[in-house]
Formats: C-alpha cells, sequence, structure tokens
C-alpha cells in the first residue's frame, strides 16, 4: 500500500475546470450598485485586466493552463496524494483517509496555485506592479512569491494587527522582494482618513482592501507603474485555478483504482474547498454518489456531546445551532444562523453549490479543530495551519460516523497549509487559551465597558 | 473554567485575519459597527447577542445581522468608485 501517491510531470492538469458550466442553477450576475445592470467588464477593468475578468464571466467547461503558467507550477506541482495509514491506525475506524499535500508549495499552502496564474495573466496584459491586502499573510506572501516569479512588483497592505504579530509572513514577502505595509497606512486616502480618527487604528481587512483597491485605481493618475489588485479568494477565476488540485486528486485515486465517498475542504472564502472539490461536484451532479463537507469555523457553544451536533445540514434551515444557547439568554435571531457559508466572504459559487443539496456546510468549533490538528501531528506528522484543522476535524467525525454505522469509507481532504508560522495559535491552545468557558459575571461587566460609548449603528 | 479579571485576556482567533485578536477590536471596527462575524465568534464566551440587542436595539441588530452580504465584485465596483473620488479630491487638494 502506497503512502505516497505521485504523478509526474507530464501528467499535471493542462486545464482547469469551470464548474460554472454544469450549475444545474446558473448564478445570478452581480448588479452595479449605480445602474442596477448587471456589471460589465469594462466596471472591473481599473482592478483587473481584462483576461482576467474574461476567466471572472466565463461559462467554459475547460480553460486551458498557459505553458507559462505551467512551467511555474511545476516548481512544486503536482502535489502528492497521500494515504494517512497513521491516523486510520490510530483512529481505528473502517476508513481510508488520503489527503492531498498543499503545503509543499513554495509559500506552503494552496495560494500560489492562483497567485501564479495571476501574476502570468497580468504580466501578458502589460501590468507591472500588483497591489493587493492580507490578513495574517498567507494571501500576501504567495502572491510576493508568483510575483518575484513573473519580475513584477508587488505591494502588500497587511492589517497593522497581524502585521504586529506575525512577523514570519511579512519577512516571506520581504525576501521574494514585496513591499509589505501595515495597514492603515499614509499612502492612501482611505488609510489616512482612518489614521485621521484614529492614530492608533489596529486596522482591519475592510481598510486594507480599500487600500489596495486605490493603489491600483490611482497608480496611472499618480505617477507610479501600471498596478492592478489582485485577490486570492472568493471569485470565480480565483476558484477556477484552484481546482488542479481535485484534477490531480482524481488521477492519483484512479492509481490505486479508489474513489472517495467523501470529499473534505475547510471553507474560509472557498478558494481551498473549490480546488479539491469541484472536480467531484462535477461528478454527483452527474449522478454519483459521494458527500462534499465544506468545512467552516464556528465558534458558538457545544453543550451537546455529540460531534454531529454542529451539522448545519441545509444551508437554509435555522435551527441545529439553536438548542445550543443556554448561557442564560433566549433570544439569538435565527437569521444569524441560517446557513453560516451563505454569509459573509464565502464564494458565490459554493454557496451556490450549498444551496443546490451538492455541498454540506459543516461548521466546527475552535477547540476540536486544534485537537485535530495535534492528532494528525502525532500521527501523521505534518503540523497544519489552523485553517486546515477545520477539515481535518471533520475528518475525524467522519471517520467515527462510519464506524457508528458500521460502514466502509473512503474519505478524500485537502491538507490546504502547514502551520509553521502559525505555531502561536497552537502555543495558545497548549497553554488553555482556547478552551471554551462561559464567563463569569464580572467578565461580563469588564467586557462591556468597551461597549459604553458604543454607537448605534445608522440604518 | 473562568477568565482572568481582565479584558486584555478575552482574545480569540479571527477567523477573517487569522491571528488573534481582542474583543474589543471584534466589537468595532472602522466602520463604527461590530464585525459581522462577532456574534458567531463570542456566543461561547458570553452572551454577546444580549449585548449587541442593548446597544443596538433589538430592530437595528436583527437588520444588521441577518443582513444579506455584497457580493465581492459589488464591494470592489464602489471601491472603485471611492478610490477614484479620493484621487479626484488629491488632485484638486494638491
Amino acid at each position: 500500500m502506497p503512502v505516497k501517491i505521485q504523478l509526474h510531470e507530464d501528467e499535471i492538469p493542462r486545464e482547469w475546470y469551470n464548474i460554472v458550466a454544469d450549475l444545474p442553477h446558473p448564478l445570478q450576475p452581480p448588479l452595479h450598485p449605480g445602474t442596477f445592470q448587471p456589471i460589465a467588464p469594462e466596471d472591473l477593468a481599473p482592478v483587473f485586466p481584462m483576461n482576467l475578468i474574461e476567466q471572472e464571466a466565463s461559462s467554459e467547461r475547460w480553460i486551458k493552463i498557459p505553458d507559462e503558467v505551467l512551467e511555474k507550477l511545476l516548481i512544486w506541482r503536482p502535489t502528492p496524494l497521500y494515504r494517512a495509514v497513521r491516523l486510520e491506525e490510530h483512529l481505528k475506524c473502517p476508513v481510508k483517509i488520503y489527503y492531498k499535500n498543499e503545503g509543499v508549495s513554495p509559500a506552503g499552502s494552496h495560494k500560489p496555485n492562483t497567485a501564479i496564474p495571476q501574476a502570468y495573466y497580468n504580466k501578458i496584459f502589460g501590468v507591472k506592479r500588483i497591489a493587493t491586502e492580507t490578513g495574517a499573510g498567507q494571501w500576501g506572501s504567495a502572491l510576493s512569491f508568483a510575483c518575484s516569479q513573473f519580475g513584477l512588483e508587488a505591494k502588500v497592505y497587511m492589517v497593522r494587527v497581524s502585521y504586529e504579530q506575525k512577523p514570519y509572513r511579512r519577512l516571506m514577502m520581504n525576501t521574494w522582494g514585496a513591499t509589505c505595509i501595515p495597514s492603515p497606512s499614509t499612502e492612501t486616502e482611505a488609510g489616512r482618513s482612518i489614521l485621521a480618527q484614529d492614530p492608533n487604528s489596529p486596522g482591519s481587512l475592510g481598510i486594507a482592501i480599500s487600500e489596495a483597491v486605490e493603489d491600483a485605481v490611482t497608480s496611472e493618475s499618480f505617477g507610479r507603474p501600471l498596478t492592478r489588485y489582485s485577490l486570492g479568494s472568493v471569485l470565480n477565476h480565483v476558484l477556477l485555478h484552484q481546482t488542479v488540485i481535485g484534477l490531480e486528486a482524481k488521477k492519483q485515486l484512479e492509481q490505486v483504482n479508489d474513489y472517495p465517498d467523501v470529499v473534505i475542504g475547510c471553507a474560509g472564502g472557498g478558494s481551498n474547498f473549490a480546488g479539491i472539490s469541484f472536480p467531484f461536484v462535477r461528478d454527483k451532479i452527474a449522478g454519483k454518489k459521494i458527500d462534499i463537507l465544506a468545512v467552516e469555523p464556528l465558534s458558538c457553544p457545544t453543550l451537546t456531546k455529540g460531534p454531529f451536533a454542529y451539522d448545519f445540514g441545509d444551508a437554509v434551515k435555522m435551527t441545529p445551532l439553536m438548542p445550543m444557547y443556554t448561557l442564560g439568554h433566549a433570544y439569538v435571531p435565527a437569521p444569524i444562523h441560517a446557513g453560516g457559508l451563505r454569509y459573509h466572504g464565502m464564494a458565490p459559487l459554493v454557496s451556490q453549490l450549498v444551496l443546490d443539496g451538492l455541498v454540506e456546510a459543516r461548521a466546527i468549533p475552535q477547540l476540536e479543530t486544534f485537537s485535530a490538528g495535534v492528532t494528525w501531528a502525532r500521527t501523521e506528522g505534518f503540523i497544519s495551519a489552523p485553517e486546515t484543522n477545520h477539515a481535518l476535524a471533520a475528518v475525524i467525525q467522519e471517520a467515527l460516523k462510519a464506524k457508528e454505522e458500521g460502514k466502509e469509507k473512503t474519505i478524500l481532504v485537502n491538507w490546504s497549509g502547514h502551520g509553521l508560522v502559525d505555531l502561536a495559535a497552537y502555543d495558545a491552545y497548549f497553554q488553555g487559551k482556547l478552551v471554551d468557558y462561559e464567563m463569569l459575571q464580572e467578565d461580563i461587566d469588564c467586557s462591556l465597558k468597551c461597549l459604553e460609548d458604543y454607537p448605534k449603528p445608522k440604518m | 473554567m473562568t477568565v482572568e479579571n481582565d479584558c486584555s485576556s478575552l482574545e480569540i482567533r479571527c477567523p477573517r485575519l487569522g491571528s488573534p485578536v481582542k474583543f474589543s477590536y471584534c466589537i468595532i471596527e472602522s466602520t463604527g459597527q461590530p464585525c459581522i462575524k462577532s456574534v458567531s465568534c463570542w456566543t461561547p464566551y458570553f452572551d454577546i447577542s444580549r449585548l449587541l440587542t442593548e446597544k443596538m436595539g433589538r430592530d437595528n441588530f436583527e437588520i444588521y445581522f441577518s443582513k444579506e452580504p455584497k457580493p465581492k465584485i459589488v464591494t470592489l465596483i464602489e471601491l472603485i468608485e471611492k478610490a477614484r473620488e479620493a484621487a479626484g479630491r488629491s488632485k484638486s487638494d494638491g
């Protein structure tokens, strides 16, 4: 039984899979907020090169991967598919667990799968410089690497609170030649206006995005090299580029005459989940029986013991989380919990698949995810990124479920990145800082102090 | 388990940023409103829904936290417009 299932370099996928071609219900085109007409390609031209805009709007099922992109992807692709034999032995469940190791990329995650083509398409469009935002730096470092491969300048606006806490990814960006500055910065109107209100602002992703977009939009009028903006998740073309993961995994499983019963990926913005799952969703649309799980963070009370109690099921159903609220209050508006994934920050394509019943959204609390990450590290050896731990927790849930049901199952999971620059999060877990607790009234009173001057939102 | 009687101890890992943040970071963003994920992130620790309902008013709370997100593309279009306006102001000031 092989532990690593490899593809030769000449077996790397030559086309990306575009799930838009196979959606049972087409996505509604987003409307321009000013005209209420569908957004036209030229509306996005100030931030993206037209070749990427065409991909964003494309409904072609297969899109050729340019040779120049393949050449760069070959630095780390095809990635190995592993059989998690040590975890299987540890769990003693009737399952075969395969994982796609995306942590072998130069930036340590799946993100370069789209950073490379985005940099390439910008380059051939004549763009000289790319601006982006980053939270803790995973995307910023991936784009910095990609820009260095194509001789582009990279400017990364990193949310200040992360910039100060997480020096290592910033240093990775610098090593690849990118300029990384804390956001809010004094370099944009958006940043200056925030700093004028609060010179010590810790920043936010919203501010950082505003700065990066402004940088791109104003580049020509302020004499900077032609600049465009780049996003590492959510958009259709980003998800498209990630499908190399699932396409490779299918070929690798064919080598061992296997096919998954369950495909699992963590879903923040949806790109790594899309990467592993979309080629299998295509099979499901065609009638294949397969469960596909998008796992997202859940930070809700864990008052039920069963590991499947956190299952949202259908995205439009509202009730599963409600019994968890027993901390002394009775009121939580149901719409807040109406299906997690279709809310803020999730890719429209993934949300649509959840609504169509092709993908199941599952939410797992952080304590369980770190426990899974530690189990993984102590069996398989690799230390996972905290986001990846969500998927691993779902793997363990599925394995235990198979044991409970007495069914043999094959599970495929996307191991989307290593956690070697996230060890502080593991430290917090080991120190008990992440343990779920019920706050005492004095703690609540203390927390309330920061709400004293809380302004009422304008609606 | 309890926490120290110190607000600074109230930290969680922000799923958007991928790094730890304090409660005060989540509760008021640059828009003057709480992070849209604040309820789901902090509910394990205390009854944040009740607190925000008291602060925002029940109707505002429900409207704010149940509103559909804007598609990312729409957000980008809005930011492009803002950036153009900002550039125009900078040029006229400068």
